[in-house]
């Protein structure tokens, strides 16, 4: 009896806690590193797993470097072998808090939260400080952020041949549509 | 018309460079290889590949996979197959006419494994039957 009353509590609970969340396996992450007069920079990957607990603002996202689409191939190449290592560091991943979110504010108009986390990529972390900006559209919640880093903020060497042609800030722009988590 | 030897040289030359210009082009800018061209280096259901995955799970970093089994959810980029393997579609619409269910042949690239939602993860899918 004590066993079945412990299981029944334990669903209960883990149920709340996973309504709770809101996510999406199929986020866009890009990002921009294009100096111009030169070839343009730019990946798109709509891979990212993203997760937002509503309960607590709290996010989590996660995406895999390999499915970063290039429009030349040879580029996406050159990323994964030469500058971003992805048989080494195959993912990308940001744990981070959106301050002040409270899930009963949102509504179709976009509110502005400030998103504090660490980001990890190449195995190492950074602190970011940025914005988002959180509205709802039918069933989801759609979270859209940008924020700026540099290479050398993960040991991403470029070399001095092709220094120019890359941009000093690597510009990274995310946008999720977020579903209720059943 | 007869042609001084340096105007002929100079012709040459422009028709070697314009060769060359042209397969260097067509080199660097030779266009993404489709899932379809490539060969699955998988073939079996989910529960075989999870299998394959827990084993060495290294070894099959961006292999193409073939695999078929029961849709066990769907949504408007992708499905789930078997337990928890989740393969988003190059063409969201070709999974459009299946159903919850459903049997289906997939052909992907595993990308890596989903510690956020507990989910193996494969994109560039087509349906191949």
């Amino acid at each position: 009896m004590k066993n079945i009353f412990l299981i029944v509590l334990i669903s209960v609970i883990s149920h709340s806690t996973w309504a709770q969340r809101y996510y999406t396996k199929t986020g866009l992450t890009e990002f921009k590193a294009s100096v111009k007069a030169f070839e343009p920079i730019e990946a798109k990957n709509n891979s990212t797993t993203a997760v937002l607990n509503v309960a607590n603002g709290q996010v989590a996202s996660l995406l895999f470097v390999k499915a970063f689409r290039f429009r030349v191939a040879l580029m996406e190449e050159h990323f994964n072998e030469n500058y971003m290592d992805s048989d080494r560091f195959p993912k990308a991943t940001f744990k981070g808090q959106l301050v002040g979110f409270k899930l009963a504010d949102i509504d179709t108009q976009a509110k502005k939260y400030t998103l504090k986390g660490t980001l990890t990529i190449r195995g190492k972390r950074k602190d970011i400080t940025t914005t988002a900006s959180v509205y709802r559209q039918k069933n989801q919640l759609i979270v859209t952020s940008s924020l700026q880093v540099q290479p050398s903020n993960f040991d991403i060497k470029i070399p001095s041949i092709v220094r120019k042609k890359i941009a000093k800030t690597i510009q990274i722009n995310t946008h999720y549509a977020l579903i209720k988590r059943n | 018309m007869r042609l001084s030897k340096g105007i002929k040289l100079i012709l040459v030359a422009l028709i070697l460079l314009a060769v060359a210009a042209t397969v260097g082009y067509k080199i660097i800018y030779k266009p993404h290889k489709s899932t379809q061209e490539q060969s699955a280096v998988f073939v079996g259901n989910a529960h075989l590949f999870q299998t394959k995955l827990n084993a060495q799970a290294k070894q099959w970093q961006n292999a193409i996979v073939q695999l078929k089994d029961t849709i066990r959810q769907k949504d408007a980029k992708g499905i789930m197959l078997g337990a928890n393997i989740y393969c988003q579609m190059t063409d969201s619409l070709a999974t459009a006419h299946l159903k919850a269910h459903q049997v289906v042949t997939i052909k992907g690239r595993f990308i890596g494994y989903d510690d956020l939602l507990g989910e193996v993860k494969l994109d560039q899918c087509i349906v191949t039957q």
